[in-house]
């Protein structure tokens, strides 16, 4: 008994060590909410990865070609576009017994892309 | 069987404490730093997985772009250059990538690597007026004026009188400011050389606060700088001769604090520097800014950085020489610095004005704190970056990223009570410093 004790517990202890190696760690959103609640949403990191490229997929193929044009109007000699940008994501957390509302957390991590020429 | 239980229970406490702090701060780093019970060697540990995570999912989502036809810069040269990503902190320590409502702790600037001579410089493009010290009111007024004429005929000013106002009451409390830095002491290692304020305006004419994020194309932006070029201070008298009498005491008042922030920045990383090689791991350790104000009494103070109001004071680091002074003043230890606070957290304090007198020694014990914060945060990134390369070199499957960290901005905010710490998800900072690399 003692021994099962004893290998459950070094097992859970190593978990946390163990699961920093693996490549789809976790990244936590944080931000708050209208209430000024603290908002706290873990998303794998690849998950995370796959909507960041979305976001520059769709960043590159609108706004790139909008400042290329720009460029070329003599009125605007800008040498640098900085972009901010957040990406509106929203989580459920499932429906309330005997509801047919779903609950959902939105949360709206931003960052900034800079083009230069 | 009592003996099971207890053995069960330490067990739990110990798997429970190697877990429970994963992903979020040490308390160490908001504690007061007098405590001598906190975890001085923390390295950080606790948050490598999201670390992992953070650099990970960005250099993955940035290569993808790179193999995008349209991420291919075009004969006129547009292309994606830099990406910066904020990261907040919780009430209770736990760290994130940040969202809308909190405040970041740590800016995290992506560029790639250089590939010629020219500066990538990932400042905002805003239109700037330069000073120095060979110019007067009258030269700053003179370069303004033509940005205020290109704003109202473009139609984006819609009230001329009162923007005009408003610029030149700011403009001269920035112009005063800037015979404080002229006239400072020069000879310590980390000394003010550069003041900065961003402005907003609306249409109407009246300044806007500064937010995370701009309305395009509806507030109007401008920068006023002074970068001072003269290695040796001026004197009082010439540089504050076309000041009013309010324009001297705002000079004078802030001359006295950047020399005392000068000494205390010096001295806490003279202590620091003793333990870490600061300059060990890639990135150097280059720039601290601080926010300038005012109070309602008209004393100058470390205030907090909102923008539109309160111009950064930067202080870069300089080689050290035979006229730098030895920073060993005891007596100084009990002076104090003013910082200011906003009228309704002076209530709660139970301060009479918007003055808080701290003492000069606790202020170079945050700051010490704050730069071993940055240098921890700033060697782990710096890790993980080399184990990459280890494992390219390894022949292992990673894809070569022309992606590199170029810059660190970490913030802290002083506790009226006299500690610091990172700043959390409501409260706005006083001090950044930052940490840029070394490979160009």
């Amino acid at each position: 008994m003692k021994k099962v004790i004893l290998a459950s517990m070094l097992l859970l202890a190593f978990s946390t060590s163990y699961a920093s190696d693996e490549k789809d760690n976790l990244v936590n959103l944080i931000g708050l909410d209208e209430n000024g609640k603290e908002l706290n949403i873990p998303i794998k990191s690849k998950k995370w990865k796959r909507r960041m490229a979305k976001v520059f997929k769709r960043v590159g193929g609108d706004i790139l070609p909008q400042i290329r044009s720009y460029s070329s109007n003599e009125k605007f000699a800008f040498s640098q576009f900085d972009l901010g940008l957040y990406v509106t994501m929203k989580f459920g957390l499932g429906v309330l017994d005997e509801s047919p509302v779903s609950l959902k957390m939105k949360i709206e991590p931003y960052f900034k892309l800079f083009f230069k020429k | 069987m009592r003996k099971n239980i207890l053995t069960f229970a330490l067990l739990t406490l110990v798997a429970f404490s190697a877990t429970a702090k994963e992903g979020h701060i040490n308390p160490y780093w908001f504690g007061d730093s007098t405590d001598k019970s906190a975890n001085q060697d923390d390295n950080l540990d606790s948050i490598d997985s999201f670390l992992n995570g953070v650099v990970d999912s960005t250099i993955g989502a940035l290569n993808e772009f790179e193999d995008q036809p349209v991420a291919k810069a075009t004969k006129n040269g547009w292309h994606l250059a830099g990406f910066q990503t904020s990261l907040g902190v919780g009430f209770s320590g736990n760290i994130g990538i940040l969202s809308f409502g909190g405040t970041k702790i740590i800016e995290i600037d992506w560029a790639k690597k250089k590939q010629d001579k020219k500066e990538e410089d990932l400042e905002s493009s805003l239109p700037v007026v330069t000073i120095n010290e060979t110019h007067t009111k009258k030269d700053l007024n003179r370069a303004l004026d033509p940005i205020v004429r290109q704003l109202v005929e473009t139609g984006r000013i819609k009230d001329e009188k009162e923007f005009r106002k408003n610029l030149s009451v700011v403009s001269d409390d920035f112009y005063a400011y800037t015979k404080g830095l002229s006239t400072a002491r020069s000879n310590y290692v980390w000394r003010a050389g550069k003041i900065r304020l961003d402005l907003n305006f609306s249409p109407s004419g009246q300044i806007a606060t500064a937010g995370p994020l701009i309305r395009l194309g509806v507030d109007i932006r401008l920068r006023l700088e002074f970068i001072r070029i003269m290695p040796e201070a001026q004197s009082a008298d010439k540089a504050m001769a076309d000041l009013n009498t309010r324009e001297r005491k705002i000079a004078r008042e802030t001359r006295n604090l950047l020399d005392s922030l000068s000494f205390e920045v010096t001295k806490a990383y003279d202590e620091l520097e003793k333990r870490y090689d600061m300059d060990a791991f890639g990135m150097s350790f280059k720039i601290i800014e601080v926010g300038l104000g005012m109070s309602v009494e008209g004393s100058v103070g470390v205030a907090k950085l909102k923008g539109s109001v309160v111009p950064s004071v930067f202080f870069d680091r300089h080689k050290r020489s035979s006229s730098t002074p030895v920073a060993h003043d005891k007596a100084a230890d009990n002076e104090t610095i003013n910082f200011l606070v906003d009228s309704s957290d002076a209530v709660d304090k139970g301060l009479k004005d918007s003055i808080f007198k701290l003492k000069r020694k606790r202020i170079r014990k945050g700051m010490k704190k704050a730069m071993k914060f940055a240098y921890k945060f700033a060697r782990k990134m710096h890790r993980k970056a080399s184990r990459r390369q280890e494992r390219m070199a390894k022949g292992k499957r990673v894809k070569m990223t022309k992606w590199i960290v170029k810059k660190i901005r970490s913030q802290y905010k002083f506790e009226v009570g006299g500690s610091i710490g990172p700043v959390k998800l409501k409260a706005l900072p006083h001090l950044s410093l930052f940490w840029v690399n070394k490979i160009k």
